[in-house]
């Protein structure tokens, strides 16, 4: 049980997040579960992230990512499992967040304030005061890109603009551990760059870091490990390469030819039309056997597993709501 | 505390930046009201500043009935127009005049009637002037007494055989338990508006806050609830003592309301404050959205402002409606004003509405909290 764990104050724990201490486990969860009414939004999941590394929950809408997020800030008290988070059991408890740095999924800002205001007031609440709060508030605007519009109203900023203010405001006060909803949803590729471009440099710091998602490759570039979630469960957790090995399935080589072949049996695969379909670990020996084959081809494409074939492979191709 | 006034700071800041929001609920429409309502009642107050303009119709044109006309004519409260009949019921009709007396055929003014026989003359009234209509009488019989008295009382040669006696008048000085102009009545009720408005607002405001989503950042930092609620709860407070403080140096400045106990004003000011914050809260639940919340505030806001005189002075209102008004805070909240400003209230005779005031602010705050908690992370 985690509970039977050693227990240290976060203070003795993590005094930076580049200087660890001693610390198995940033965050554990063991068989944690949350119930709306008869609805199970969570359903026993387990899962541990070491120091420093990034963690992605992947998952359809109402898989339970946004659920999980908020048990882990004591946002909503689990109706059963534990959560350990830089040892102490107890989210709820204000100490344990102050290491914490939360971007929920909606935009948590104020529109009438200024970035400076709203990244000042969030800083305060974590405890900055004086000089070191004005300098966080600095560098998390130009970590923004928002140096120039510091004293802009918020309501005149561009969605994009938003979502790196509202990812600032969660990193403001230099947190340990970063959890982030879907911190990139409804952004232009600009700043879903610059947001990725981010979240790489506090991994590179040693951050450990939280993420949900629904963009795979988001996930594929950043994550250490995932899980990809539905219905409250998590159904595969791993490294990336781990998962499309056990169920992204072998790489698709689709040559089409001038003519139809001769001799189908010849080739590797099997014909459709005039296009001979390939699945392979080897991809390359296949096109070899190809042209070795003596066929003309017309044009070939290689499709490689990646996450997301293996995100739908596990949750369907049904629409969720 | 520092968390609560770093909460309560935003919370300030964001309504001062709403500019047409805040000048609106907290100066533009309290003042309007005090001013307005003042001066709607300025003349029930004060009584008539002119007299009364009716119409006499002497249909006798006798000496006796010119004798009579002459004595209404010297009577202060009234002034006179002789008119026919017609052009005097025109005249009423069309409310150019109060109102008219017909001097019959035959007028004469005897004795008798002290004795029942009905007075040779008829009063023609407007039927929605009820209140002018027993105005008119009076003054009409006294002109018929003092009539009486110069015609049978005085002799020939001007000497009083019998005199009616005067009626002794005792001195009071009604400046400390009567308002000295209807503002002092009509700024208590523009400052309840005012703090009414305000409580609508922040209530709005802590539900936009949960829409919005900063609530959940808010919940997620190192703070607890309560420092969240506590923040709300002093924005809100130091913005009710705000409006009031306003208003009242307004009302002072240029409208001549006093501020007869300072130290009952001292009392009033933080309880009604603390009532309108507890009140906020519980608003701030009646609904899942603004708009919603907006609307059921109002609509309890407008019961309570009816109940407890927020709408039109309760010295105006009929007897049952200031019965059930003692459950308003309304009225209780406009008590503690006007025993600050012109009822010249002791700090003992504060306690009451003061009391009262803090208990049910007390229990509103309770309620929202409680049901705030279970509704939200």
């Amino acid at each position: 049980m985690l509970r039977s764990r050693i227990r240290l104050t976060p203070e003795k724990l993590v005094t930076n997040h580049r200087r660890f201490l001693i610390l198995p486990c940033m965050i554990q969860v063991c068989r944690l579960a949350k119930r709306f009414g008869g609805l199970t939004a969570v359903d026993g999941i387990d899962f541990e992230i070491p120091p420093g590394q990034t963690f992605g929950l992947l998952g359809p809408n109402g898989a339970g990512k946004t659920t999980t997020i908020h048990m882990l800030v004591g946002l909503l008290r689990p109706d059963g499992g534990e959560i350990c988070i830089q040892g102490d059991s107890d989210p709820t408890r204000p100490a344990v967040r102050q290491h914490m740095g939360v971007a929920p999924q909606a935009l948590s800002l104020y529109e009438d304030l200024t970035a400076t205001e709203n990244l000042a007031f969030f800083a305060r609440l974590y405890g900055l005061r004086g000089r070191r709060l004005r300098e966080r508030v600095a560098i998390a605007l130009r970590r923004a890109g928002l140096f120039e519009r510091r004293r802009d109203r918020v309501k005149t900023f561009s969605g994009g603009m938003k979502r790196r203010l509202h990812l600032a405001c969660a990193l403001v006060h230099e947190p340990s551990v970063l959890l982030l909803d879907e911190p990139t949803i409804g952004v232009d590729p600009q700043a879903r760059h610059h947001i990725l471009a981010d979240i790489e440099a506090l991994k590179q710091e040693g951050c450990t870091i939280l993420f949900t998602t629904h963009y795979m490759e988001e996930a594929q570039r950043l994550c250490d490990r995932v899980a990809i979630m539905d219905h409250g469960r998590i159904l595969v957790m791993d490294t990336v390469p781990n998962i499309l090995a056990q169920h992204g399935g072998r790489a698709v080589v689709r040559a089409e030819l001038d003519h139809p072949p001769t001799d189908p049996d010849s080739l590797p695969g099997h014909v459709e039309g005039d296009s001979v379909i390939v699945e392979t670990d080897r991809p390359f020996e296949a096109v070899k056997q190809l042209a070795a084959a003596g066929v003309s081809i017309r044009n070939l494409s290689l499709h490689q597993p990646d996450l997301e074939t293996v995100f739908l492979k596990l949750t369907g191709r049904r629409l969720r709501d | 505390m520092r968390t609560i006034f770093i909460i309560a700071g935003k919370d300030l800041l964001l309504r001062r930046r709403d500019r047409l929001g805040f000048f609106w609920w907290m100066v533009g429409f309290p003042l309007i009201i005090a001013v307005l309502i003042g001066t709607i009642f300025a003349g029930v107050l004060e009584g008539p500043a002119d007299p009364m303009a009716v119409a006499v119709v002497d249909e006798d044109s006798s000496a006796s009935s010119k004798a009579f006309l002459q004595t209404l004519r010297e009577s202060e409260g009234l002034l006179i127009r002789e008119l026919s009949l017609a052009d005097a019921r025109q005249a009423v009709r069309q409310g150019r005049l109060g109102g008219f007396i017909v001097l019959r055929k035959n007028f004469v003014c005897s004795p008798a009637i002290l004795w029942g026989e009905p007075l040779p003359l008829a009063i023609g009234m407007d039927p929605s002037r009820a209140a002018e209509s027993a105005y008119l009488r009076a003054m009409v019989q006294q002109a018929v007494i003092r009539h009486l008295r110069d015609q049978w009382v005085v002799d020939s040669a001007g000497r009083e055989g019998v005199r009616l006696g005067d009626i002794e008048t005792i001195a009071l000085d009604t400046s400390s338990a009567r308002p000295r102009s209807s503002f002092e009545i009509c700024f208590p009720l523009g400052i309840l508006w005012g703090l009414m408005g305000l409580a609508a607002e922040f209530a709005m405001g802590i539900v936009h806050e949960r829409e919005a989503g900063t609530w959940l950042r808010l919940r997620a930092a190192p703070i607890r609830r309560a420092h969240v609620l506590g923040g709300n709860g002093v924005a809100c407070l130091v913005a009710c003592l705000g409006v009031m403080v306003f208003l009242l140096v307004v009302g002072r400045l240029f409208f001549g309301v006093r501020w007869q106990s300072p130290a009952a004003l001292v009392m009033a000011l933080p309880c009604i404050g603390l009532f309108f914050v507890g009140l906020t809260m519980l608003l701030s639940v009646l609904g899942r959205t603004e708009s919603s919340v907006g609307g059921a505030a109002w609509a309890c806001l407008l019961v309570m402002a009816v109940l407890g005189g927020g709408m039109v002075p309760q010295m105006f209102m009929p007897e049952w409606i200031n019965v059930a008004g003692n459950l308003s805070p309304i009225k209780w909240a406009i008590l503690a004003l006007e025993g600050a400003i012109w009822r010249g209230f002791s700090v003992a005779e504060m306690v009451r509405p003061c009391g009262v005031l803090l208990a049910q602010g007390l229990i509103c705050g309770a309620a929202g909290v409680a049901v705030s908690s279970r509704s939200s992370p």
